[in-house]
């Protein structure tokens, strides 16, 4: 696979761009994790799970450009950005119930394992029904955009909730 | 009496909102000369390839890549800032045919290189071209000693650069060229780019300003000099004329302060119409396609979650509002508006709006984590990005608004029904 291919078609610009918002929302999350909890494992979990989304995203992309003839256009941005949404919001979910039952005196893991992995069922399954109920209705352009975005904020959402949960354990 | 006229107002505002929105309801109403149908962007893109030829001073030799580089970075930027939809960038071989049509420069040394820019917009073409052929250098010049004695039938020899001499002060010792408008000398409002001078360069460049006071300098701007007198109030503002045009102030302010294309000449060498690539999509499939979504949702809300049927109901009263307001405001306004991209954001709206209603405890950190996410879409977002922020700002701001009247409505219905 030839990446420097597909990394000519960006400029320094964009990368720079791109990278300063992740880092801003990465950190911006974390730091509220660390303010909140007090504990700097989760805030470092945080931290990569915001990451992830532009490897899983760039992973993918790169993957249907290769091997699948998808030509490569700015509209699949649309992925990275939506994905991360999708994330954050699935992040202050776990943080607003993270923060508030560890610091009971008679904390309950279970709780909050428990709440978070409904939140998180609910967060996919809202996505899966809302991606393939528009599917019905829009051409494959953009099918191949949901589904990505399906896909990469799944395996990310699903990462945040057992990553939280193994941290969990060990307390 | 007072619960009966606020849940009529409110449900005539979801009736007569819901009404603008649907599709095709422009032709049920008399009067035809008026239109209210979406303004699809789509019919306006235009897409075109354009090979650039960058003239780089053969001193940049071993910096050519570099250079390169900064160019590319530099043309993305001013693209970006003017709201061009997609953009790509490339280094660029050009074949014989194309190099028939290169400018042979007087210094033959001249090292030339290609870029191949693809653009896909709404924007002007014309705007497009000249800030992909402006280098964005700005020099102050001193005029050459036969500039002095020149006859008034030769007035033009003033605009061009070879009869003036550079100076040390050019574009890198400007912090900024602010545009603003300024009340001109015939007493009309005029654009002018006023020069701030970098930190440490204001009393070095006023010294210059106060030893050349009733002399004639020059700026050179898009490789026309503006001739003008030293004043001695252009220590305290230095300020260029761009005349009484706000289109053109903002080409100047894209232009002046995006950073400087290290190159001595930028031309283009070859240009080609394409047929724009747009995902087709009908207002029909929008509205559907969200209206099927919204209801597998809700379906799902009151099987998975078991919720209360009244916090289901308001979900679905409220998240209603926020569509048929939104779609009303686009259509009422005749804002411009990428079909497809309806898409994305009405899926991200639907899931905010759902954990705002379902997380109430996390709701404050949902917010402020949406609304940060949105900003930087905005901000550091490239081609259709910042547009899907603004969509996502404008529905959390809706959000707002529509739970007020949500829960208004529900109140008074409560006590209608008591």
């Amino acid at each position: 696979m030839e990446i420097n291919k597909y990394l000519e078609l960006i400029t320094t610009y964009q990368i720079n761009t791109t990278i300063v918002a992740l880092l801003i929302i990465a950190l911006l999350i974390s730091s509220l994790f660390l303010y909140y909890t007090n504990d700097i494992k989760p805030s470092a979990i945080i931290f990569l799970s915001v990451i992830l989304v532009p490897i899983l995203t760039g992973t993918f992309l790169l993957i249907l450009y290769e091997f699948f003839n998808v030509q490569p256009s700015e509209k699949h941005t649309l992925i990275l950005w939506s994905s991360l949404f999708i994330n954050t919001i699935n992040l202050s979910t776990l943080l607003g119930r993270y923060s508030k039952e560890i610091l009971k005196k008679d904390f309950d893991i279970d709780h909050v394992t428990r709440y978070h992995f409904t939140a998180t069922l609910n967060l996919f399954t809202t996505i899966l029904l809302i991606s393939f109920a528009v599917s019905v209705f829009v051409d494959m352009n953009m099918i191949l955009i949901l589904n990505l975005t399906l896909l990469v904020s799944s395996i990310v959402i699903w990462f945040n909730h057992l990553v939280s949960r193994l941290l969990l354990k060990e307390k | 009496m007072k619960s009966y006229i606020i849940v009529i107002l409110i449900s005539a505002l979801l009736i007569s909102t819901l009404f603008f929105a649907l599709p095709k309801t422009e032709f049920l109403v008399p009067f035809h000369e008026q239109r209210f149908d979406l303004n699809k962007k789509s019919e306006n893109y235009w897409k075109e390839e354009i090979v650039l030829e960058l003239n780089i001073e053969p001193k940049h030799k071993t910096l050519l890549e570099g250079k390169v580089n900064q160019a590319k970075n530099v043309l993305y930027k001013r693209l970006q800032k003017m709201g061009v939809e997609e953009i790509q960038i490339v280094n660029y071989k050009p074949t014989e045919e194309e190099l028939e049509n290169s400018i042979d420069f007087e210094d033959e040394t001249m090292l030339k290189e290609y870029l191949k820019v693809i653009i896909q917009t709404t924007k002007d073409q014309t705007l497009v071209s000249r800030v992909i052929t402006s280098t964005g250098n700005v020099k102050i010049m001193e005029p050459k000693e036969e500039l002095k004695e020149i006859s008034d039938e030769d007035q033009l020899q003033l605009y061009m650069e070879e009869n003036y001499e550079e100076t040390k002060w050019d574009r890198s010792k400007f912090r900024n060229i602010l545009i603003n408008d300024l009340m001109a000398g015939d007493g009309e409002r005029s654009y002018f780019g006023v020069f701030k001078p970098g930190f440490g360069n204001r009393r070095e460049f006023n010294e210059f300003l106060r030893e050349r006071e009733g002399e004639n300098i020059g700026v050179l701007m898009d490789s026309f000099v503006i001739p003008m007198q030293v004043t001695p109030e252009m220590t305290n503002l230095f300020a260029v004329g761009i005349g009484p045009d706000k289109n053109e102030a903002e080409i100047q302010n894209i232009i002046l302060n995006t950073g400087v294309i290290p190159v001595k000449n930028i031309s283009i060498l070859s240009s080609q119409q394409k047929n724009p690539n747009i995902y087709e999509i009908e207002h029909v499939q929008v509205i559907l396609a969200i209206f099927v979504s919204i209801i597998s949702v809700l379906l799902f809300l009151y099987q998975r979650e078991k919720e209360e049927k009244e916090k289901i109901l308001q979900f679905a009263f409220s998240l209603l509002l926020i569509f048929t307001i939104s779609l009303t405001i686009l259509k009422i306004w005749q804002i411009p508006v990428d079909l497809f991209l309806l898409i994305p954001a009405g899926i991200l709206g639907t899931i905010f709006v759902k954990k705002m209603y379902t997380c109430p405890t996390e709701s404050r950190i949902i917010l402020i984590t949406s609304v940060v996410v949105s900003a930087l879409m905005i901000i550091f977002g490239t081609g259709y990005i910042p547009i899907l922020g603004n969509f996502l700002l404008f529905i959390i701001l809706i959000s707002f608004l529509t739970e007020i009247l949500t829960k208004t409505y529900f109140k008074h219905a409560k006590i209608i029904n008591s």
